[in-house]
Order: C-alpha cells, then structure tokens, then sequence
C-alpha cells in the first residue's frame, strides 16, 4: 500500500531491493503524516523545515521517541539507501545530517530533563591553515549520532581556538582534522599549546586525516588517531568510558 | 526549542531511545564505510548535480555560474582531485 504522503512514496521508489522497500514501507504504514512529512524534509535537506515539524510535532503531543524515529530516522534511513546506492553523494548526506540536528534540537532539552546526559562533550575543528571539512562533519555527524554533544569550530582553527573551546566548554575530548602534509603539524603545535598552559592531562586528543599515521600521531603526543569516522567515533566512546571510570 | 515542561504528554522512554540510538549509529556506519569506498573515485566535495561544495579553490571548478549557484565540477573523477585543490584560496 502506498504511503500517504506522495513525495515520501516518490522517495521510496528509489529503494530499488524489494525486500528493503517493504521494510522501510512497514516504518511509514502507521505513521502519522506530519512523522512523514518530517522524513521528506530530512531527505530534502530542509533544516529550517525539520526545525519547525519537529517543534510542532512535539507541541501536538507526539513524543520525542516517536519523533525521533518514525520522522528523523526514518528519513536518514532512506538517505542512507540513496548513498549507498550513488543517488546521492557525500555533500547531500552532510545537508540531511544538518537537518537532523535541526530537530534534535528540540528532543535534546526533552533528553537532558529525563535525565539522558550526552556521552561525553567533544571540540571539533581543522587546524590552522586548512580549509577541508568534509571528514571533519563526517566524524562529527556520526559523534552526535552516537549520543556525543559535539562543538563544531570548523576550519581553520587556531590553538588558542583549540583551548579556548576546551576550557569554555568544560569538554574533555578534543579531535582535530588536517588534510595536507603542510598543516598537519599544527596538530603537534596545538598539543604542546595544550601542554603550555598545563591543561594537557585534562582533555584527551584524537587526530585524524588522509595523510595521516599512526606512527605520526604517536610521535606529535596525541591520545588516539581515527583513520575515518568509524574509528573517531569508537575512539571518543572509549575516551568517554575511561573518564568515567577514573 | 521545545521546552520539555510545556507539553506533560511527552513521556520519554529511555530504553527505546537508546534503541533509536543504536539504529542510527548503525545508518552512520554504513554512511561511513562507503564514504571510505567512494572517495577513491570521487571527489567528496561534488553533489549529486555535479556542483562543487568546497569552501576552497580548486581548477576543476567551472566559475561560470550566476552568484548564488555553486561551481560546477568539471572534475573527470578518473584524475586525483585533490592535486586541484587550491588550498591558498579561501570561497
């Protein structure tokens, strides 16, 4: 049976597997329309539209479980499909996962006053002299999909930026990006500004980036290096683990 | 933002939330993995209408376009983009 909502069955034409379909059909069939309406938004990349849907679903009285998977991650769902299949490519995945954030924006005060704390809270940024940012949103749409409050400094950032944040912010994971060899000695600058200012034992540091090592990151003193965002998504968990149990 | 004490019909189920959790964490993942496969054949800054989205200068990019459209990517993905990027040149 079809979805009501005609864009979102427009969008489910692009799942192609049938067993898939069906699937992801079954999350929709008993879902209200503004749920689907929310999904087609996130699909579309419409943050501004996600943040008012979300707000106003919430008013209506859908709760934030409901919100959270029948619109937000139905829709990243059906943008994981188009990926996967090269019918959309990274910068798309990158506008819904900003669009995602819109709406968790109003599940997150719902969040922290049922109690769920955010796993941990992490510092983001390119360092100085870089301008590339798409492995950086990459690890951070995935940190703040894993429950992390992440503080995105984007690019170019400075190590005083670095210490700044980490101080303001109260974080105790720092990640840093670079993509050029001719700047991934900025990570080794902001470390040992880190240990300058005698807050080095404070914050765990993760580095990442294509020209990267980990023989590299051992030698510039950081406390992880994530090849991609799967292992700078496992690194912070673990980061997270370790500070609470010390 | 919703203020959570506005609406008392928002009973939020914590165990259910941490299953939402895992399923996007899951999505991510696969996003991931492939993000890994796919940026050895192309350049992980051009959408899906060919139209470059770096913030950067890069000789691939196609300028003639009116002000508010992104560059176009005349990048022919069997090259390696990244000796393109102008890094200097901040957009």
């Amino acid at each position: 049976m079809p979805v009501e909502n005609e864009e979102l069955e427009a969008q489910l034409a692009f799942v192609t597997n049938p067993q898939e379909q069906q699937h992801i059909r079954s999350l929709w069939d008993t879902a209200d329309p503004l749920m689907q309406q929310i999904s087609v938004s996130l699909i579309k990349g419409k943050n501004e539209e996600v943040y008012q849907l979300t707000e106003k679903a919430l008013k209506d009285g859908f709760s934030a479980n409901t919100v959270l998977d029948d619109g937000l991650i139905a829709g990243m769902a059906i943008v994981g499909v188009k990926f996967r299949d090269n019918l959309i490519f990274v910068p798309e995945v990158l506008v819904a996962a900003r669009a995602m954030k819109a709406g968790m924006e109003h599940i997150e005060p719902i969040l922290s006053a049922s109690g769920v704390e955010p796993i941990g809270k992490v510092i983001m940024g390119t360092v100085k002299g870089d301008l590339h940012d798409i492995g950086k949103n990459l690890c951070i749409m995935m940190l703040r999909g894993a429950g992390f409050d992440v503080i995105d400094l984007g690019v170019d950032t400075s190590s005083e930026e670095f210490i700044e944040a980490v101080e303001e912010n109260d974080a105790t994971i720092l990640g840093m990006s670079a993509l050029l060899t001719t700047t991934m000695p900025n990570m080794g600058k902001t470390i040992d500004a880190f240990e300058e200012v005698e807050m080095r034992d404070f914050v765990k540091i993760m580095v990442g980036g294509a020209p990267l090592t980990q023989e590299f990151s051992d030698d510039m003193g950081a406390d992880g290096y994530g090849k991609d965002a799967i292992s700078c998504v496992d690194l912070a968990k673990s980061f997270a683990t370790e500070s609470k149990t010390t | 933002m919703t203020d959570p004490q506005e609406n008392e019909l928002h009973e939020f189920d914590i165990p259910k939330y941490h299953s939402s959790l895992k399923k996007l964490d899951e999505i991510f993942r696969n996003i991931s993995s492939k993000v890994n496969e796919a940026s050895l054949s192309r350049c992980p800054y051009k959408n899906a209408d060919d139209r470059c989205t770096a913030k950067f200068g890069c000789r691939n990019q196609d300028r003639k376009v009116t002000k508010s459209e992104l560059f176009i990517c005349l990048g022919s993905d069997k090259l390696n983009y990244q000796s393109a990027w102008n890094l200097q040149e901040s957009i």
